[in-house]
């Protein structure tokens, strides 16, 4: 018998916190539901996966509450795997939130099941990535920034990107399921270095793009989810 | 301005060309020229006016010591102690180095301990008069230089005194000692009303230059507040600017997430026992969900006005007006495709019945469209996968979408349609030659 993956759930909606906490699923199970990533770090307790709402609302209050990068980063060091679930669509941005440590990304938009499905994945430790993030998988590939790819990834990473899934793209392979699925993790691994590797600007297809452009399709304006100035020296939150 | 007098002004003539910084290869005259306009890059603010004044006083001392030059055979051939007149000479000289070295570093005019020492070496000077200049001539400019080229420090002093008191201290400082050396010899040779008339003139250079100086200073200031004012009322509206925009991109995330948690609510709504036991039900609140989501799609993206130059653009058109299919967008190689106006045109249509096929047969969950290139760069490719239902090839009778309008939009931009069910689902793929190539292929 295996053991179910503990899982948290870090969202501002209420509804969703319990929601989440009655999904019944063979591979997981949550065992927290936070407003916040404060909340969560406070409870001081181990989860195996964490679903990270990307964008928490700012409290009555007016504090900023963690979110983006920084909540991605200080979830990291408890150990556990993160899920993004965000209505962010920008692809550079949605990279950027897998250079933070992201180990899946969900789309808010994508079915319930999507995200049931992410987050087993991520707690079987393979990666979730949406279709926009393998189209920058994609063209880094044509920019020559992933030279590691063979004939048969770059394949596979060109079904992938064009929606078709797993099974879909075995059978048109001529390969089992599982080998694709091998390819795929190899792809993203590859990917996921080179973002630890070289400025994310470097992916930028149009070089006339200028800098402010560039840094604002990253999500790099203030408050943006890839903000850094919400993390202090030690990466910890601030707030 | 004239369409072939692009630099010239209405009036002024046409505009000279700003000499460039010179380079190893810069000849003698173009590196002259650079001189020359840096010395005119002076900035009109207080900073540039005090520099201003440094150049002033060495200009008003460079002069001086070439009158000094010329006088010096004279006064040398006539002075009863010729080495010292000589001497001094140089002494004269070498002050005038340091003081020139001490003004440039300084950059203005106004520092005490300068004033101070160059009035007091030049009141020096002007005493030692009475040692070295020749009797009966000591009121010339000629034989005794003290007072020709003591007119750099009355600059010096009127500029470089932070009071008006000060400034008269350094002139009568001058005119004492010119006085004291000379006054008796003048009064000897008849010459009382020149020796005090030049006396008097110290009083009069300096107030004269300390009224101009003055004025000229305060006009500086108030063109630099005016700048501050302009700069700081600038700043304020870029960050007012920044503000608004940062405040309105906030309020669209919060409400883009909140639409989202709609959607969310309703696809679980959907999923609950009782209400999907009720196909009808679930079909009203999935209806919801869509729409919610759609909502959200069209509040995130708001591109419906915007003019379509490239695939990209078309394919971002297509997804929003599709928003209802959760359609996941790949456009990354293609954002910067451009086609012509009717051949995006015929791919909009294309993609719209290639979609609308979708949205009434496939019953799919999830959309994907993607824009592609091939490796070469000569054949553009616009993917449709859904997981829907497939096609069941059997059954399968081609209406007019698929059996007229798609194949003909495909042959007028040079390119073809085909449809496969990879497993479940249907991926349909449009490709076309790339509008350079066309061009050489209809040529050829």
């Amino acid at each position: 018998m295996t053991t179910k993956a503990s899982v948290a759930v870090v969202d501002d909606d209420s509804m969703i916190c319990e929601h989440m906490l009655e999904v019944e699923d063979p591979n997981f199970e949550v065992h927290g539901a936070f407003a916040n990533v404060e909340s969560l770090l406070h409870a001081e307790k181990s989860f195996d996966v964490v679903v990270l709402d990307m964008w928490i609302r700012p409290r009555v209050n007016g504090v900023t509450p963690m979110r983006g990068a920084a909540a991605i980063n200080a979830v990291k060091r408890t150990d556990a795997r993160v899920v993004a679930y965000t209505a962010e669509e920008r692809p550079l941005v949605l990279t950027g939130l897998l250079a933070a440590g992201a180990r899946g990304i969900v789309s808010k938009s994508e079915p319930t099941r999507a995200l049931y499905d992410a987050i087993a994945e991520v707690a079987a430790g393979r990666k979730v990535l949406p279709a926009t993030v393998v189209g920058m998988v994609e063209l880094a590939q044509r920019h020559g920034q992933l030279p590691r790819l063979r004939p048969r990834h770059i394949k596979v990473l060109q079904l992938r990107a064009r929606g078709l899934p797993w099974n879909a793209i075995a059978q048109e392979l001529v390969l089992s399921p599982k080998t694709v699925q091998e390819y795929g993790s190899d792809i993203t691994g590859i990917f996921v270095d080179l973002l630890q590797r070289v400025d994310l600007v470097g992916l930028e297809p149009d070089d006339a793009h200028s800098m402010a452009v560039i840094a604002k399709t990253l999500g790099l304006a203030e408050g943006d989810l890839l903000d850094t100035d919400l993390l202090d020296p030690d990466g910890r939150g601030v707030h | 301005m004239s369409a072939n007098d692009p630099g010239g002004r209405p009036g002024l003539g046409p505009r000279r060309r700003k000499p460039q910084r010179p380079t190893a290869d810069s000849g003698r005259i173009e590196r002259v020229r650079w001189v020359w306009s840096r010395l005119w890059s002076v900035p009109a603010s207080l900073e540039g006016m005090l520099f201003l004044g440094v150049c002033a006083v060495l200009g008003l001392r460079l002069t001086s010591f070439g009158q000094l030059v010329v006088a010096l055979p004279t006064s040398v051939s006539s002075s009863p102690r010729p080495i010292l007149d000589l001497v001094l000479g140089g002494v004269f000289l070498i002050e005038s180095i340091w003081l020139a070295r001490a003004l440039l570093n300084a950059r203005t005019p106004v520092d005490t301990r300068i004033v101070v020492i160059d009035t007091a070496f030049m009141s020096a000077l002007l005493a030692s008069q009475y040692v070295w200049a020749a009797s009966g001539l000591s009121h010339t400019t000629w034989e005794a230089w003290g007072f020709g080229v003591s007119m750099s420090t009355v600059l010096l002093v009127a500029l470089g005194t932070t009071r008006f008191r000060y400034a008269i201290l350094g002139g009568a400082s001058l005119a004492l000692c010119y006085l004291v050396a000379v006054f008796d010899d003048a009064r000897a040779a008849d010459a009382t009303m020149t020796v005090v008339t030049n006396a008097l003139g110290y009083f009069a250079n300096i107030f004269v230059a300390r009224f101009v100086w003055t004025f000229l200073k305060r006009t500086a200031r108030a063109a630099d507040r005016a700048r501050e004012r302009e700069a700081k009322a600038r700043a304020e509206m870029i960050a007012a600017r920044e503000l608004a925009e940062f405040r309105r991109l906030s309020e669209r995330r919060t409400f883009t997430d909140f639409l989202h948690d709609q959607a969310f609510l309703m696809q679980v709504i959907a999923e609950w026992d009782e209400v999907a036991a009720d196909l009808t039900r679930q079909q009203a609140v999935r209806k919801q969900a869509r729409r919610a989501a759609q909502f959200s799609r069209t509040w995130v993206h708001g591109r419906g006005q915007n003019e379509l130059t490239t695939i990209g653009d078309v394919l971002r058109h297509a997804a929003d007006e599709f928003a209802h299919l959760n359609v996941s967008l790949v456009t990354s190689l293609v954002d910067n495709i451009h086609l012509g106006s009717e051949a995006l045109y015929e791919l909009e249509s294309v993609l719209r019945t290639v979609l609308t096929n979708v949205d009434k047969h496939a019953d799919a969950c999830r959309v994907t469209v993607h824009g592609g290139l091939d490796e070469a760069g000569t054949v553009w490719e616009v993917t449709v996968y859904d997981d829907g239902v497939g096609i069941d090839e059997e059954a399968h009778t081609r209406g007019h979408g698929w059996g007229e309008q798609i194949p003909a939009a495909m042959a007028r931009l040079g390119g073809q349609a085909t449809y496969s069910s990879p497993g479940r689902g249907t991926l349909v793929t449009l490709t076309g030659v790339m509008p350079d190539l066309r061009q050489h292929e209809e040529i050829a």
